[in-house]
């Protein structure tokens, strides 16, 4: 396998540029698309296994965990067939190598919705 | 493909380029938390492509790789792991059968205060086909263990 080594990267002009380390540090290190009412994974990246904890609260585990438990998180979307709800990432129960997801509905109840969204930035370890 | 050669992360990758339609798994774990008997039965699910891996062999690290860094982690003084190389370069396991793939996953995922050194007498972890967890969620946050009581040969005798 071979790898770039290169301070930035630029467009074939040269008039936009970002340094290398914007791509490195940009780049989603895992993601995954999840029901959260059957509940299954549907699509993943660096997601070993996902748990249910109850209504609402869903904890994916990495195949390969971070270095940090704060230096890293990500966005995490949320719908149930008809309309939107929110979702998070916790403040608690963080770990390296797992993060638990919060899904609430748009009136703001904890919820299992059908499509779920989450990608998460970091280094990993 | 000699997955060895690269990293853990790496591996994932390359697994999905070359593996597009992977199978959905079959079982998944219940398990009920015994320090904290008032939450609901948790389940964990593999997702297709860990799974994938697992059954294909020589991808994932032993199960141990695991056990290290959490025990770096649970030091009071932890801050960043400098022990990743261990998921990267320990040699991979061999293929595992699906059985023994969510086994993995238990000692891997699991709290190990459920699957390890409980005493007490209630069935608090169990390996199920899919196809039995309801998919009504009604009730979802009062769910638990159904426990069987068994004769003396092991047989469901309620």
């Amino acid at each position: 396998m071979s790898t770039i080594r290169a301070d930035n990267f630029s467009d074939r002009v040269g008039t936009k540029t970002v340094p290398a380390s914007a791509v490195t540090e940009g780049t989603a290190k895992a993601w995954g698309t999840f029901n959260a009412v059957t509940p299954a994974i549907l699509s993943s990246y660096n997601v070993a296994s996902l748990t249910d904890n109850g209504t609402g609260f869903f904890t994916p585990n990495w195949t390969n965990g971070f270095t940090s438990i704060t230096a890293y998180g990500g966005p995490v979307s949320t719908s149930g067939l008809t309309s939107a709800g929110f979702g998070g990432f916790t403040g608690n129960n963080r770990a390296t190598g797992s993060l638990r997801i919060s899904l609430r509905s748009g009136a703001n109840a904890a919820s299992d919705n059908n499509q779920n969204d989450f990608s998460v930035f970091g280094e990993l370890a | 493909m000699n997955y060895n050669e690269y990293r853990l992360w790496e591996r994932e990758l390359i697994f999905k380029q070359l593996n597009k339609d992977l199978p959905e798994p079959k079982y998944a774990i219940v398990w009920e938390d015994p320090s904290e008997p008032d939450e609901p039965l948790r389940i964990t699910v593999p997702s297709p492509t860990w799974l994938a891996m697992a059954l294909h062999g020589d991808i994932l690290p032993p199960v141990e790789v695991y056990w290290e860094l959490k025990k770096d982690e649970a030091k009071p003084d932890f801050k960043y792991h400098t022990k990743g190389y261990l998921l990267h370069d320990t040699p991979p396991i061999p293929a595992m059968t699906e059985e023994q793939a969510m086994e993995y996953l238990i000692q891997k995922d699991i709290p190990p205060h459920v699957w390890y050194g409980y005493n007490g007498n209630r069935k608090i972890i169990k390996i199920v086909p899919r196809n039995l967890i309801p998919t009504n969620r009604e009730f979802r946050n009062a769910w638990r263990i159904k426990q069987d009581v068994e004769d003396d040969n092991g047989t469901v005798i309620n």
